[in-house]
C-alpha cells in the first residue's frame, strides 16, 4: 500500500474532525473514536509491508545543483513507531474526554495533526522533508498545551515552542551549509538521506564534526537530555495529560529515532569518536532524571522525569552500537511508549477525580477504584522493568550491551536505574494507590468503561512483548545504523528539471 | 526578445478590470443597500476571474517600450487578481457589517487593482507613475471610508501625508533620471558624465518603492494605516501593494544595472551564477547600461537592501510579539516580511536572480491577504473585535475560517509545509550560500580589520534572521491559540460567513499548498 | 508426562488469574466475592501443582535408578537424567540467545516438593486466617501468583529464566507485605523490601553477565551448559589464568550479592524484619519457608561455578556465620513475636550460607528443607496465637497460653524443639550436619561462631516460648475473654508441619546412616563438593562428638533462657532492662544503608532539584526578558506622532543618500 495513504489518513481525519458538531460532544466522541480507530488500522499496515519505499521525486531546486526530494520509506523500526502512534491516538482521545470537556473536537483535531507530523517524521527520506515534519509536530503540541493546559499553560507553551524551535535551528542551518557547500564545490547534491550520507563522506572532517554536533542538538532537545530538558517537566505537567502522554509516548521517541536514522548513519565516524560523550550524557541524564523524580510533588512531574531517566539510558545504550543495544532501544521505544503514555493517561483520569495534580491529594485509590489501581500498578511495574514485561527485555539488553562495551562499573552505574526507577515509581504507587484518602471520599472515582477498554490492550501488549519480544528484536536489525531504507528508493527526475539541468 | 504585440492584446486584462470597475460603478446606484453588497462584489470577482482567463491567453510581448508582459509578470498579475478577489470579498463582509450606504469601495478596489496591474507591466516611468498614482488615489479613500472611526481618520491622514511625501521623492527621482538619460524608458542609456545625478535619481526612485514595500525606516505608516483601515482594505493592500513594489524594483534594477531588461529575455530570470564573482568584477555588460562604477554601485545597494532587510525583520518580528490588534500585528508581520523581500532583492542585485523575491512576494501576498480576510469574517462590525481578547473562540464557531486563518498564518510565519516555509527556506539557504553578500560594501565603510572579521562572521546573518523569524512565530501562535480556545465568558456568536469569502479562503489555502508542492508552477 | 513442566507454574498462575478477576469483579460488592469458591480455587491449584511435582519426582527417580543401574553395568559415570522442556526463544539477538526453558532435576524436585507442598498447606491455613479480611480474594490471588513465580524461579533452566521468577517473587513479596495498604507504614516496609531486593537483583544480573563473558560469547546461558563448562577439565587452566580468575571471583561475588538481597544476609538484610508487616501466613510462606531460601538454592544450582572461586566461598562462609550470629543476638531483644521469628529466620539462613560457604551445599539445602518445616510451623503457630489474641503481637502482653491454646502450643513446641536442635528433631540433624561440615572444612573460627549462634538461638527461642506460653498471663482482660483455638483449616497445617518438624530430619541422619536426601542431591552438587573436598583436611572427630557439642549448646541456651526470663521478669510495666542498650545493634545495618545509599541520593537530588534546575530556568528567563524588552522598546518607538515618524523616515533617507554619496563620489 502506498505510504502516502498512511500519512494522509490523519491529516484528513484532522480536517474532518474540525467540521464536526461542537455542541453534541457525545457524537463528537463517537465520530473521533471511529476516525482514530480507522487511522490506527491504516497505521498498522506498514508493519506487514516489510521494507517499502515510494519513489523519490524532486520537490525543490532552489539553486542550480541542489535538489530537495520528496518520498516516504518505512522499515521495521519506522513501522513500529507509526503503529505505536496509531495505537496511542484513540486512547488519548478517549481519556481526554474527561479533561477537555466539550472542546474534544479541537483536541482530537490537534492530536490527529500531531499524528500526521509524527508519521511524516518516521517515514521521511529527505533531510529537509524530515526537518519539516519535525517542526510540524511542534504546532499541534504547542496548541495542545496552550489550549488545554493548566493555569500556567501560556508560559509553558511558549517555553516549549521556543525551546524546540531553537533546538532545531542548528539542524536547519546545517542543511543550509550542505547546500552552500554543494554549490561552492559545484557538486550536484540531493538531500535524501542516502545522498547526504555519501556527500558527507567528502566533507572536511572538522566541518563534519560541527554538522554532527548541530544535528545532535536538535534530537538531544527532543529526547531530552540534561541540561536541555527544562521544557519537559513543565510541558508534561501543564499540558493536558492525554496530550502529554503523546508527547512522552511518541514525540520524545523522535529524539532517539533521529539518532538512529539521521545522526549515526550520516556521521558514523563522529558518532564512533564521540560515543563516550553520549554514553556519559545519557547516564548523567538517567541518574539526574531519576534523582529529581524522587523529589517531585506532582504526579506528572514524577512521570516526566522518569521518562527523562529511561530515555537517557536508551541514548547511552544506543551509543554502544551493539546489535543487542539496537534491539534493546527498539524495545525500549515501544515499551516505554506504551507504559509511560498509559501512566500519563491514568494520571490524567485520577487528577480529574481529585481535582489536583499534587501527589499528596491522591491516596487510597486502590480501595476507591480497584480497576484503576490494578491498571496503574501494572503500568508502573512495566516501566520499572519487571521481568515478564517488555520493559525488562529493553533494560536487560541495554544493560547487557553497556556492560559488554564499557565493562562492569559502567553497567553498575547504568543498572542503578533498576533501583532508582523502582524507588520513585513505588513512591508514586504508594502515594496514589495506598494510604488513606486525602481527597473527599464521595469524589467520583469509577474507572470509566471506555477508558478502561482502550487502556487494557496496552497492558496486554506490554506483557506479550515481555514474553515474545521477537518481532521488536527483528525490527532492531543489526544494520539499522548503516543501511537507510531510502537507499533502495527509486528516484524519478521530472522532465522540467531534466530541462533545467 | 519579447515580440512587440498589439496594445489591445497586451492590455486585455487591464481593460477588463477597468470595464469591471465601470460596470460596478454604473450598477451601484440602481441597487438597494442590501443588494449592493450582495451583487457588486460578485460582479467585481466575475471580472477579476475573467481578467485571469484573459491573462492566461495573452502572449508574452511588449508594446512600444511602455508595457510588457512575460511569464513572471503573468504570475505576479495572477497573484494580484487573486489577492484583490480576496480583498473584495473581505470588503463585502466589512460593508455588510457596517451596513455601509454605498458600493464605491468595490469600485475603488478594482481601480487600485488596475493601477497595480499597470505598475507590474510598466517598462516606462510615465506608465509606472500613472499606475502608482491610480493605485494610491484609489487606496487612500478606501483606507478612510470609515469616517466615524478616529483610528480610521488617523490612518488615512498618516498614510496619505507620508505617501504624498514619498510619491514626491519618487517623482523627483524620475525627473533626475530623465535629466541623466534624456529618456524615461527603463532601458534608456545614461548620457556620459552624469553618473552622480543618475545615481541620485535611482536612489530616490528606489526609496519611493521601498516606502511602498514598508522597509525600515520607511515603514512607519504601515502599523497605523493597517490598524485603522477596514480589514478588507488591509487584506487587499497588504498583498497587492507589495506585489507591485517588488515587481517594479525587479524590473528597474534588472533593466538598468544588469544591462538586459527583464522583459527582453524570453523566459524567467537566470539562475544564480556561482561561485559569486569576486569584488570589482561586474556582471556581463550586455548592450545598454554599462558604466564603470556599476560594480561599486551594486555593492552599495546590496548593502542597503541587506541591512534594510535585516533591520525590518528585527523590528517587525519583535514588534509584532506584543500586539493585541490583529491588523497591527499583521502590519508588523508585513514589515518583517518586507525585510525578507529586501534581502531577496539584495540577493537579486548581486546575482541578477529575482526568483527568490518574486516567489516570496507571491506567497506572502496570498498568505497575508488571506489572513486579514479571514479576520474580516470574525472581527464583526467596524472591525472592533479584531483584538485577540475578543477573537477568543471565534474560530471554533467558524471552523472553515479558523482553519484558513491557521493555515495562512502558518504560511506567513513560514512553518512547514506551507509555501511560506518553502519561500523562506530557499531565500535563507541562498543567502547563506552566498555568505559574503553585502560584505564587500561593509569593507568599504569599515576599517579593513573589522571588515575581515565581519566577512568571517557574516554567515551568521541568515541565522540571525531565522532567529527573529522563529521568535515571531510565538506572536502568530497567540492568534491561532486565541481563535481555537473556549472563551471564559459566554461565547459570542459569529454570523454566517459569506459564500464568496469562504470560496476565496479555500482558494487561498489551495494556492498556498499548491505553491509549496510545485514552486515551479510560477517559474521557480 | 515430562513435557508437562510448563503446567507447574501455569497452574498457580491460572489460580492467580481467576482469583484476581474474581477479586476485581467482586471489588464493588460489600464483602467481595464468595469466600468458599475463592478459597477452594486458591488451594486447588497449588495442590494440583504439588501432585504434578510428586508424579514428576517419581518418574525422575525411576529414570535415575535406571541410569545408575546402567552406569554400574557399563562401569562408566553417566550423566544423571533430568527433564528439560524449552518453550521457545525469549531473547535472541546479537550474541545473546536466551530461550525460555524449564529443567526438572533432583535439586529442582526437592525444592518444588516443599515449595508446592508447604505452599499448599499455607494456602489452606490462610483460608482460616484471612477469613474475615475484606481483601480475601486479592490476598489469595497474590499468594497464587507468588507460588507461580517461585516455581519459575526453581524450575528455570538458566539464570535469566530464574531471574524472571527471582524478581517475580520479589514483586509478590512487595504486594503481600503491603497487603494492608491503608497503613502507610506497611507500604513503606513493602517498598523497602522491594528496593533492597532490587539492589541484589542488579548484582545478580551483572554476575550473570560476567559469567557469560567467562564462558565466551555465543555460549548458551543454561545451568546445564554452565555446569558442563565448569566441570570440563579442559577449562581448568583457562580458569587458572589471573584475568579469568578475577572475573570469576567478581562474577560469583555479584551473584552472591544477589543472594544476600533475596535471602536477607549481611549487608542487605534490613528488609526482612520489616517484612513482618504482612499477614502472618505470608511471613511463613515467603519470608521463612520458600522465597528467602532461594539464595541458597541459587548457590547450589551454580555449585560448580562457586567451587571454582575459593575466595567467594570464604566470603560466603563468613557472611553466613556473621549473619547467623548478629541476627541471633538481635532476636534476643525483640518484643514482636513475628520479629523474633524473623530474626531467627535471618540467623538460620546464615547457617545455610555458612554451609554453602564451606562447600556443604547439600547440608545447606537440607537445612533449607528442615527449616522450611519448623519455621513454617513456628510462624503459623505465631499466627494462630495472634489470631487468638485478636491481633496482639507483643510477647510482653502474652503468656500462660499453654492451656488456652493446646494445639497451637503443641505445634510450636515441635517447631521450638526442632530449631533449638534438641536430639532427633529436624533441626538437630540438619544443623549438626552443618556444624560438622563447618568444623571439617571451615576451620575452628567459623565453627565457634556457629556454635555460639546455636546457643543464642536456643536462648531467644526459649525466651519466646516462655513469654508466650509458660510464664503467667499478661494478656489484657477484654482480649483474654475471647481467646479461642483456631479453626480446623488452620489446625490441619499446624499438625502436619509440626509432625514434619519433628520427623523430616530422618531423611538424612548420617549417624544412623540414613542418607536418602544426600543421595538425591549427589547428582547435582556431588561433583562440585567432591572437587572441593579434595583440598580439605581429612575427617575430624567422630560426628557423635560434634553432635554432642551441638546438643550441649542447645541445652545451655535453654537453661540460660529459663534462668534469665523467670516469671516476674516483666513486672515493671513491660520494660526490658537491655531494651535500649540494644538499639544501635539492631539498627546497625539500617544506619549503614542510610549512610551509603539514602543520604547521598537525597542530598544530590535536593541539590539538583532546588538549585541546578532553577538556576538553568533563570538563565532562560533572562533571555526571554531581553526579547520582551527589545520588543516593547520598538513598540514604544512606533507609538509616536506623525511628524516624528516622518522625521525618522526622512532621516533614514538622508543617511542612505549620505552613504551612497560617500560610496560613489
Amino acid at each position: 500500500m502506498n505510504l502516502h495513504l498512511v500519512l494522509l489518513a490523519p491529516i484528513v481525519a484532522s480536517v474532518l474532525t474540525l467540521f464536526l458538531s461542537r455542541r453534541d460532544s457525545a457524537s463528537t466522541l463517537r465520530a473521533t473514536m471511529l476516525l482514530s480507530l480507522v487511522v490506527a488500522g491504516i497505521s498498522l499496515v506498514p508493519l506487514f509491508g516489510g521494507e517499502t519505499t515510494t519513489e523519490l521525486r524532486t520537490w525543490l531546486r532552489p539553486m542550480g545543483n541542489l535538489s530537495i526530494r520528496w518520498g516516504l520509506a518505512s522499515d521495521g523500526f519506522s513501522a513500529w513507531l507509526v503503529a505505536l502512534t496509531g495505537i496511542l491516538v484513540p486512547v488519548s482521545i478517549a481519556t481526554a474526554r474527561g479533561q477537555v470537556g466539550e472542546r474534544l473536537r479541537e483536541f482530537a483535531a490537534a492530536v490527529f495533526f500531531m499524528q500526521a507530523g509524527l508519521v511524516g517524521v518516521f517515514l521521511s527520506v529527505d533531510l529537509l522533508q524530515f526537518y519539516g515534519f519535525f517542526e510540524v509536530i511542534l504546532l499541534p503540541a504547542t496548541i495542545l498545551i496552550a489550549m488545554f493546559g493548566g493555569r500556567d499553560r501560556r508560559r509553558v507553551a511558549l517555553l516549549f515552542l521556543l525551546f524546540s524551535l531553537a533546538g532545531s535551528i542548528p539542524l536547519f542551518v546545517s542543511i543550509w551549509w550542505m547546500a552552500a557547500e554543494a554549490v561552492r564545490t559545484q557538486v550536484p547534491l540531493s538531500l535524501d538521506l542516502e545522498s547526504v550520507r555519501l556527500f558527507l563522506l567528502t566533507v572536511d572532517p572538522q566541518v563534519r564534526f560541527w554538522l554532527f554536533a548541530a544535528a545532535s542538538v536538535a534530537f538531544l532537545v527532543k529526547l531530552p537530555v540534561v541540561p536541555l530538558h527544562l521544557w519537559q517537566a513543565d510541558a508534561y505537567s501543564e499540558g493536558p495529560a492525554a496530550g502529554s502522554a503523546l508527547l512522552t509516548g511518541v514525540m520524545a521517541k523522535v529524539g532517539l529515532y533521529g539518532f538512529i536514522r539521521i545522526v549515526v548513519p550520516l556521521f558514523p565516524v563522529e558518532s564512533a569518536l564521540h560515543a563516550k560523550f553520549f554514553v556519559v550524557l545519557g547516564l548523567v541524564t538517567m541518574l539526574s532524571g531519576a534523582l529529581i523524580a524522587l523529589r517531585q510533588r506532582e504526579v506528572r512531574r514524577v512521570l516526566a522525569f522518569s521518562s527523562l531517566s529511561h530515555l537517557g539510558l536508551g541514548l547511552a545504550a544506543l551509543f554502544t552500537f551493539r546489535p543487542e543495544a539496537l534491539a534493546g532501544v527498539v524495545v525500549l521505544v515501544v515499551a516505554h511508549g506504551l507504559s509511560a503514555s498509559a501512566l500519563f493517561f491514568l494520571a490524567g483520569i485520577a487528577e480529574g477525580w481529585s481535582r489536583s495534580r499534587h501527589i499528596d491529594d491522591f491516596g487510597s485509590l486502590a480501595r476507591r477504584s480497584p480497576l484503576f489501581a490494578v491498571l496503574f500498578a501494572l503500568f508502573a511495574l512495566a516501566s520499572v522493568g519487571i521481568p515478564g514485561t517488555a520493559g525488562f527485555v529493553a533494560e536487560f539488553l541495554m544493560l547487557f550491551s553497556l556492560w559488554k562495551v564499557f565493562g562492569v562499573w559502567v553497567a553498575l552505574v547504568a543498572g542503578s536505574t533498576l533501583v532508582f526507577s523502582a524507588a520513585y515509581t513505588l513512591r508514586l504507587v504508594q502515594k496514589m494507590l495506598y494510604g488513606t484518602s486525602h481527597a473527599s471520599e464521595d469524589s467520583a472515582s469509577q474507572m470509566p468503561a471506555l477508558e478502561a477498554t482502550v487502556v487494557i490492550p496496552l497492558v496486554v501488549a506490554l506483557v506479550a512483548f515481555g514474553f515474545l519480544p521477537g518481532p521488536l528484536l527483528k525490527a532492531g536489525r543489526a544494520d539499522l545504523l548503516t543501511r537507510l531504507p531510502s537507499a533502495q528508493a527509486k528516484v524519478v527526475e521530472d522532465a522540467s528539471h531534466a530541462a533545467a539541468r | 526578445m519579447l515580440p512587440p504585440v498589439d496594445l489591445m492584446a497586451l492590455m486585455g486584462p487591464i481593460l477588463l478590470l477597468v470595464v469591471g470597475a465601470l460596470a460596478t460603478l454604473v450598477a451601484e446606484p440602481f441597487l438597494s443597500k442590501e443588494d449592493k453588497h450582495t451583487f457588486l462584489p460578485w460582479i467585481g470577482v466575475a471580472f477579476l476571474a475573467l481578467a485571469g482567463v484573459v491573462l492566461h491567453q495573452v502572449r508574452p510581448g511588449e508594446f512600444g517600450g511602455m508595457f510588457a508582459l512575460d511569464p513572471w509578470r503573468g504570475a505576479l498579475f495572477g497573484a494580484l487578481l487573486l489577492v484583490s478577489a480576496v480583498g473584495l470579498s473581505a470588503l463585502q463582509r466589512n460593508l455588510r457589517n457596517d451596513d455601509f450606504a454605498g458600493g464605491e469601495p468595490y469600485v475603488l478596489l478594482l481601480l487600485a487593482t488596475v493601477g497595480i496591474g499597470l505598475m507590474l507591466m510598466a517598462t516606462h516611468f510615465i506608465a509606472l507613475f500613472m499606475g502608482m498614482e491610480i493605485a494610491s488615489l484609489a487606496i487612500y479613500p478606501m483606507v478612510g471610508f470609515r469616517r466615524d472611526q478616529a483610528v480610521s481618520n488617523e490612518a488615512v491622514l498618516k498614510y496619505f501625508s507620508m505617501g504624498a511625501v514619498f510619491s514626491a521623492v519618487f517623482l523627483m527621482g524620475t525627473a533626475m533620471i530623465y535629466g541623466a538619460t534624456g529618456g524615461l524608458g527603463f532601458a534608456t542609456v545614461m548620457l556620459g558624465s552624469r553618473v552622480g545625478i543618475y545615481l541620485l535619481g535611482y536612489a530616490l526612485v528606489t526609496v519611493g518603492l521601498l516606502f511602498k514595500l514598508g522597509v525600515v525606516p520607511f515603514h512607519f505608516w504601515s502599523p497605523d494605516a493597517y490598524g485603522g483601515a477596514p480589514s478588507g482594505v488591509v487584506s487587499f493592500m497588504a498583498g497587492a501593494v507589495k506585489i507591485g513594489a517588488v515587481a517594479v524594483l525587479a524590473n528597474l534594477w534588472s533593466s538598468h544595472f544588469f544591462g538586459f531588461a527583464l522583459h527582453y529575455t524570453g523566459q524567467s530570470l537566470p539562475g544564480i551564477h556561482y561561485p559569486p564573482p569576486p569584488m570589482g568584477i561586474s556582471y556581463p555588460l550586455l548592450g545598454v547600461g554599462a558604466f564603470p562604477e556599476k560594480a561599486m554601485i551594486l555593492r552599495a545597494w546590496q548593502f542597503v537592501f541587506v541591512f534594510g532587510g535585516v533591520a525590518s525583520v528585527v523590528v517587525g518580528s519583535l514588534a509584532l510579539l506584543g500586539q493585541t490588534s490583529v491588523r497591527r500585528m499583521m502590519a508588523y508581520s508585513g514589515v518583517a516580511n518586507a525585510g525578507f523581500l529586501a534581502l531577496a532583492l539584495g540577493l537579486f542585485v548581486k546575482h541578477a536572480d529575482a526568483r527568490f523575491a518574486l516567489y516570496y512576494v507571491v506567497v506572502y501576498a496570498l498568505g497575508t491577504s488571506g489572513v486579514v480576510a479571514a479576520l474580516a469574517a470574525l472581527s464583526g462590525r467596524g472591525d472592533i473585535h479584531d483584538d485577540l481578547a475578543s477573537l477568543v473562540g471565534t474560530g471554533r464557531r467558524r471552523p472553515l475560517v479558523g482553519l484558513a486563518l491557521t493555515v495562512l498564518v502558518a504560511s506567513v510565519a513560514g512553518l512547514p509545509f506551507t509555501a511560506g516555509f518553502v519561500a523562506k527556506f530557499q531565500l535563507l539557504a541562498a543567502l547563506f550560500t552566498d555568505g559574503r553578500i553585502g560584505v564587500e560594501a561593509l569593507s568599504l565603510i569599515l576599517p579593513a580589520s573589522l571588515a575581515s572579521q565581519a566577512t568571517t562572521l557574516f554567515p551568521a546573518l541568515p541565522v540571525f534572521v531565522l532567529l527573529c523569524a522563529l521568535i515571531s512565530v510565538a506572536g502568530y501562535f497567540r492568534l491561532v491559540v486565541a481563535i481555537w480556545t473556549e472563551p471564559a465568558t459566554g461565547a459570542k456568536e459569529v454570523e454566517k460567513v459569506p459564500v464568496l469569502l469562504s470560496i476565496v479562503l479555500v482558494l487561498c489555502m489551495l494556492a498556498i499548498f499548491a505553491l509549496a508542492i510545485q514552486p515551479r508552477a510560477i517559474g521557480f | 508426562m515430562t513435557n508437562l513442566l510448563w503446567l507447574l507454574p501455569v497452574l498457580p498462575a491460572a489460580g492467580f488469574a481467576i482469583n484476581g478477576l474474581l477479586a476485581l469483579a467482586g471489588s464493588r460488592r460489600g464483602e467481595g466475592p464468595d469466600r468458599g469458591i475463592v478459597g477452594f480455587l486458591a488451594v486447588l491449584f497449588p495442590v494440583l501443582s504439588f501432585l504434578l511435582t510428586v508424579a514428576l519426582w517419581w518418574n525422575l527417580s525411576e529414570a535415575t535408578e535406571m541410569v545408575r543401574g546402567q552406569s554400574e553395568l557399563l562401569g562408566v559415570k553417566l550423566q544423571a537424567p533430568a527433564f528439560a522442556q524449552t518453550m521457545g526463544d525469549w531473547i535472541r539477538v546479537g550474541d545473546l540467545s536466551i530461550s525460555f526453558g524449564f529443567r526438572f532435576d533432583k535439586l529442582t524436585g526437592i525444592m518444588l516438593l516443599f515449595v508446592t507442598g508447604i505452599g499448599s498447606l499455607i494456602h489452606l491455613y490462610s483460608i482460616g486466617y484471612m477469613a474475615n479480611d475484606r481483601g480475601f480474594a486479592r490476598y489469595m490471588a497474590y499468594l497464587n501468583l507468588f507460588l507461580a513465580n517461585m516455581v519459575v524461579l526453581v524450575l528455570g533452566d538458566g539464570p535469566v529464566v530464574t531471574f524472571l521468577g527471582w524478581e517475580g517473587v520479589g514483586l509478590c513479596s512487595y504486594l503481600l507485605i503491603g497487603f494492608w495498604h491503608h497503613d502507610e507504614s506497611n507500604g513503606s516496609a513493602a517498598t523497602k523490601a522491594f528496593l533492597v531486593n532490587r539492589v541484589g537483583d542488579l548484582g545478580f544480573l551483572v554476575g550473570v553477565f560476567l559469567l557469560w563473558q567467562i564462558m565466551g560469547p555465543g555460549s548458551s546461558l543454561t545451568y546445564e551448559a554452565i555446569s558442563a563448562w565448569f566441570r570440563d577439565p579442559a577449562h581448568l587452566q583457562q580458569l587458572a589464568m589471573p584475568g579469568v580468575a578475577t572475573l570469576l571471583t567478581l562474577s560469583t561475588v555479584f551473584l552472591f550479592v544477589g543472594c544476600t538481597g533475596k535471602s536477607a544476609q549481611i549487608p542487605l538484610l534490613t528488609w526482612l524484619p520489616d517484612a513482618m508487616a504482612g499477614p502472618t501466613p505470608v511471613s511463613a510462606l515467603i519470608h521463612a519457608a520458600t522465597m528467602v531460601t532461594s539464595g541458597v538454592f541459587l548457590l547450589a544450582r551454580m555449585a560448580d561455578v562457586f567451587v571454582a572461586a575459593p575466595f567467594t566461598l570464604h566470603l560466603i562462609a563468613w557472611v553466613g556465620a556473621l549473619t547467623a550470629a548478629w541476627a541471633a543476638v538481635t532476636g534476643l531483644f525483640q518484643h514482636d513475636i513475628k520479629k523474633v521469628l524473623a530474626y531467627s529466620t535471618v540467623s538460620q539462613l546464615g547457617f545455610m550460607f555458612l554451609a554453602a560457604g564451606v562447600g556443604a551445599f547439600d547440608a545447606g539445602l537440607f537445612h533449607v528443607f528442615t527449616h522450611a518445616f519448623f519455621k513454617a510451623v513456628l510462624f503459623l503457630g505465631a499466627g494462630s496465637v495472634i489470631h487468638a489474641l485478636s491481633g496482639e503481637q507483643d510477647i510482653r502482653r502474652m503468656g500462660g497460653l499453654v492451656r488456652k491454646l493446646p494445639v497451637t502450643f503443641a505445634a510450636m513446641f515441635a517447631g521450638w524443639y526442632a530449631i533449638v536442635g534438641l536430639p532427633l528433631g529436624a533441626g538437630f540433624w540438619s544443623k549438626d550436619m552443618i556444624l560438622e561440615r563447618v568444623y571439617v572444612h571451615g576451620g575452628i573460627g567459623l565453627y565457634a561462631i556457629a556454635l555460639g549462634s546455636a546457643v543464642v538461638t536456643a536462648v531467644y527461642m526459649t525466651r519466646m516460648m516462655i513469654l508466650v506460653f509458660w510464664s503467667p498471663s499478661r494478656v489484657d482482660h477484654e482480649v483474654a475473654h475471647h481467646i479461642h483455638e483456631s479453626p480446623p483449616s488452620m489446625q490441619i497445617p499446624l499438625w502436619i508441619l509440626g509432625v514434619g518438624a519433628l520427623s523430616v530430619g530422618f531423611l538424612w541422619a548420617d549417624m544412623i546412616h540414613l542418607d536418602w536426601f544426600s543421595r538425591q542431591l549427589s547428582d547435582v552438587v556431588g561433583a562440585a563438593q567432591a572437587s572441593l573436598a579434595g583440598d580439605a583436611p581429612g575427617h575430624g572427630p567422630s560426628p557423635w562428638l560434634l553432635a554432642s557439642f551441638g546438643v550441649t549448646a542447645a541445652v545451655v541456651g535453654i537453661l540460660v533462657a529459663f534462668g534469665l526470663f523467670r516469671s516476674g521478669y516483666f513486672r515493671e510495666n513491660g520494660r526490658e532492662p537491655m531494651d535500649y542498650r540494644a538499639r544501635w545493634w539492631m539498627l546497625a545495618f539500617d544506619g549503614l544503608h542510610t549512610l551509603v545509599g539514602i543520604w547521598p541520593a537525597t542530598v544530590v537530588s535536593w541539590v539538583l532539584d532546588t538549585w541546578i534546575q532553577p538556576l538553568l530556568m533563570g538563565l532562560l528567563r533572562i533571555f526571554a526578558w531581553l526579547v520582551e524588552v527589545a520588543g516593547s522598546t520598538l513598540r514604544l518607538l512606533q507609538r509616536s506622532r506623525l511628524r516624528t515618524n516622518m522625521a525618522l523616515s526622512v532621516l533614514g533617507l538622508a543617511l542612505l543618500l549620505l552613504f551612497l554619496a560617500r560610496e560613489l563620489l
